[in-house]
């Protein structure tokens, strides 16, 4: 044994020296709890770590074509989606409520019975996703500049949010590129506390999914919003920070009826 | 429909995440042989590699939220799952019989890089960055890896000391990420 028995923590020094071994899971188990609890709190060590298993990953690189008849059994395996919890109703209505009348009738009747309703954790990574990628292309391109850039594309397609208020006015633009890219532009929603968010939603066969989070104080947000014909209405909710799964407040903006 | 063909990573997932089987299957197409591949390369076994694979990807379509773009691309991620499981089997009483086999079989023939686990790097940088190794790291990394050993089993079956070895794997990586990045190969692992 390199390392005495003892109950003390690893030091970062230890928890280093195993990251290549850890990344091929090459450690025993309550090394590898100790690790992981140095890595929720070790920023370089993670970084580190996710260098490794990118190499690792290459190594193993020879992969034949994908199997079709395993790719049917794992078909066979996916989980029909789950009916939206009641909590949602709030929203729901109001999204409806933003679409066409004779839209949001039938979107009514299918909301509870569309057996493919989308589950909670799926709104909610959408939610993670789409601010991740919007982190990432922040990290590449000033948004600002981007969401300016996206409006002048011939084949964008731009949605106002107007305010649920007495005034209705217009408080942000969304624009949709035909990638599934989108941005919301910031026009006159206020800024809200550290511990807040604004959340963007959509109503997408029928069901409220989540598409992400714009931040307390937004400006021009970087979006993945997939294929915008399926989202038939937006809507914007002010939520605790790191948003939620399913909103019970009312939205702060919807989309106008404009969208058939 | 979104083209997830022409998708990246992230936006597949924004596609699993909205349960469209078909952002799924293009996950699959992408990295499902490689994971395959991988998984019977540690088992030893296409039955058991089968049911890795499908764990692999059932377990990104019911909880796409473990997969963090910021983190790495899809195909790390999927490749780390199914490394993962696969030592998991390896490792469980289940599977004690194939893993007593393989010990024996590596403790008879020893271990031929060569002919057993570098052939899976196709990629001929790849297999530039490990021809750059030195032999003890390579030996440990491969052993590790396409072994399923620990790092204290590894050491225990080349008489080497644990923190020797831990070391090798250690700098070994680091050797190869250092290549690889120097020769442009980053590039192609981080995203479709």
């Amino acid at each position: 044994m390199d390392r005495p028995m003892s109950h003390d923590p690893m030091s970062h020094d230890e928890v280093a020296g195993l990251l290549g071994a850890y990344a091929l899971d090459a450690v025993d188990a309550d090394e590898a709890v100790e690790i992981e609890t140095h890595l929720s709190d070790g920023p370089r060590c993670t970084a580190e770590l996710a260098q490794h298993r990118e190499v690792a990953a290459m190594l193993a690189n020879a992969g034949s074509d994908a199997s079709v008849e395993l790719w049917d059994q794992i078909a066979a395996r996916l989980d029909p989606a789950g009916e939206p919890p009641p909590t949602a109703v709030v929203l729901d209505a109001a999204l409806a409520g933003a679409l066409p009348r004779r839209i949001s009738e039938r979107q009514r009747r299918m909301r509870w019975s569309a057996a493919g309703a989308i589950t909670a954790v799926a709104a909610a990574v959408i939610a993670l996703l789409a601010v991740q990628v919007g982190h990432l292309d922040n990290k590449v391109n000033d948004p600002v500049q981007q969401a300016a850039a996206a409006r002048q594309n011939p084949q964008a397609h731009l949605v106002t949010l107007r305010s649920t208020g007495p005034s209705t006015a217009t408080v942000a633009d969304l624009v949709e590129l035909p990638s599934g890219s989108a941005y919301v532009i910031n026009h006159g929603l206020p800024g809200l506390s550290a511990d807040e968010t604004y959340q963007l939603w959509g109503e997408e066969k029928g069901r409220t999914v989540s598409l992400g989070l714009l931040g307390n104080h937004p400006t021009a947000v970087a979006l993945t919003v997939g294929d915008r014909k399926l989202i038939r209405a937006f809507a914007v909710t002010a939520e605790r920070a790191g948003g939620v799964v399913q909103s019970t407040h009312a939205p702060v903006a919807v989309s106008g009826p404009q969208r058939v | 429909m979104v083209d997830y063909q022409t998708a990246a990573d992230a936006g597949i997932v924004v596609g699993i995440a909205r349960c469209h089987e078909p952002a799924l299957a293009e996950a699959y197409r992408r990295h499902g042989g490689s994971v395959h591949t991988l998984a019977r390369r540690v088992l030893r076994s296409a039955t058991l590699a089968d049911e890795v694979t499908q764990e692999v990807f059932v377990e990104l379509w019911r909880d796409p939220d473990r997969f963090d773009p910021g983190r790495g691309a899809l195909r790390t991620f999927l490749m780390t799952k199914a490394h993962s499981r696969a030592v998991d089997v390896l490792r469980s009483e289940s599977a004690r019989r194939v893993r007593e086999e393989k010990t024996v079989q590596t403790a008879a023939a020893g271990y031929d890089i060569e002919h057993h686990a570098w052939d899976l790097a196709v990629a001929d940088r790849v297999k530039e960055a490990v021809g750059t190794l030195p032999a003890d790291e390579r030996t440990a990394i491969e052993m590790a890896y396409f072994g399923g050993h620990t790092y204290r089993e590894v050491a225990s079956l080349l008489g080497e000391p644990e923190g020797t070895v831990k070391s090798r794997i250690r700098s070994g990586l680091g050797r190869l990420r250092a290549f690889m990045v120097q020769h442009g190969v980053e590039t192609a692992w981080t995203d479709q």
